[in-house]
């Protein structure tokens, strides 16, 4: 159960966005200290265009959530009443 | 001391929002004192008729209404039938395609909304309602859902609508789906509220202040109004307050359909 909640609020972290569009747009430019994945994937997508790269960009956010999604499934199969 | 502890943990996910109406009836000064005071000294209705003006506010909760509903309708409908095919129907390739939806829950939502764009812009759909529905009208959790709860559905009176000769469409239509209606209603909510809430879709694929859904909506005016936080809160408890009735109204529903498909739990 605490790996289930583990696994799922860092598939939710992971996707996050709006906070960031919001209140930093990822930090001033050099640094882009508050940077995350998403809102550069966002802003690399319909900023400049480069969506080649954006979707390059997003495979790879997609790899990294598999490490989280399947151990997440495999514990929602074994017990799906409690999951 | 349990109870002590859930009301703490209840308090800290309450507050944010009792501090979002607090603000929004304080005047513009008032957060500037430091510490920031928790309630207004002398509340104020002004925000709320400032924010009303500045905002286009129906059109924004037209389109935001437009968006939830027909996206409500529209999964509702295609979760039904996919998920009844994938519970009870044959066909080849049924559990390898059910497999394969189960996959593309690993996908992030970003990385698709790349080609929908461009899908939708080759339609000539960018910053139309059609561009903002339609990509949204199936969803995978969805159909696991309905097939979740059609699958825990007791086959006899499927097998008495049989003998009494229903066709399979009847047998859907008639029989099972009204058997599952707390799953319907729990997905219906969740897709109307999902929608209420979603951002990045809207944000990408509309461009005009005609076509703004709400959450976009409070994006511009954040910007448009940074330091006036009253202002924005004002603004946020207006686009809050329709979707907090409606999932106050059907909060039973949800929870008796969750319950009824299994605590099956939001991915």
């Amino acid at each position: 159960m605490t790996w289930f909640v583990f696994l799922t609020g860092m598939i939710g972290a992971l996707q996050m966005f709006a906070l960031v569009f919001v209140l930093t747009q990822g930090g001033p430019f050099p640094l882009r200290s508050t940077d995350v994945l998403v809102h550069r994937i966002y802003r690399t997508a319909f900023g400049p265009q480069a969506l080649g790269m954006a979707s390059a960009l997003a495979l790879m956010l997609a790899a990294v959530m598999l490490v989280f999604r399947w151990p997440q499934l495999k514990l929602l199969r074994r017990q799906p009443r409690h999951a | 001391m349990r109870r002590l502890l859930y009301g703490a943990v209840g308090l800290a996910m309450v507050a944010p929002f009792l501090y979002m109406v607090s603000v929004s009836f304080m005047g513009e000064s008032e957060l500037l004192r430091w510490p920031p005071p928790l309630l207004p000294a002398a509340p104020t209705t002004g925000n709320y008729t400032a924010a009303l003006g500045a905002l286009p506010y129906t059109r924004v909760l037209l389109n935001t209404a437009i968006l939830a509903g027909c996206v409500m309708i529209g999964q509702v409908l295609t979760s039904a039938a996919a998920g009844y095919a994938f519970a009870r129907l044959r066909f080849p390739g049924r559990d390898r395609i059910g497999t394969t939806l189960l996959a593309m829950l690993a996908i992030p939502a970003i990385l698709l909304v790349i080609p929908r764009y461009l899908m939708m812009e080759a339609l000539g759909w960018v910053d139309t309602y059609p561009g903002l529905i339609s990509t949204e009208l199936v969803s995978v959790w969805g159909i696991l859902l309905m097939r979740q709860a059609f699958v825990m559905l007791p086959r006899d009176v499927e097998d008495a609508a049989r003998l009494d000769g229903a066709g399979e469409w009847t047998m859907f239509w008639r029989v099972t789906l009204p058997l599952a209606k707390p799953a319907v209603a729990a997905l219906a909510m969740l897709a109307f509220m999902d929608q209420w809430r979603n951002f990045l879709w809207p944000l990408v694929v509309t461009r005009s202040a005609r076509m703004e859904v709400a959450e976009v909506a409070l994006a511009h005016f954040h910007t448009a109004y940074a330091s006036n936080w009253p202002y924005q809160m004002a603004a946020a408890v207006l686009l809050t307050l329709p979707v907090l009735v409606v999932c106050l109204l059907a909060q039973r529903y949800v929870t008796r359909g969750v319950r009824f498909t299994g605590a099956q739990v939001r991915l």
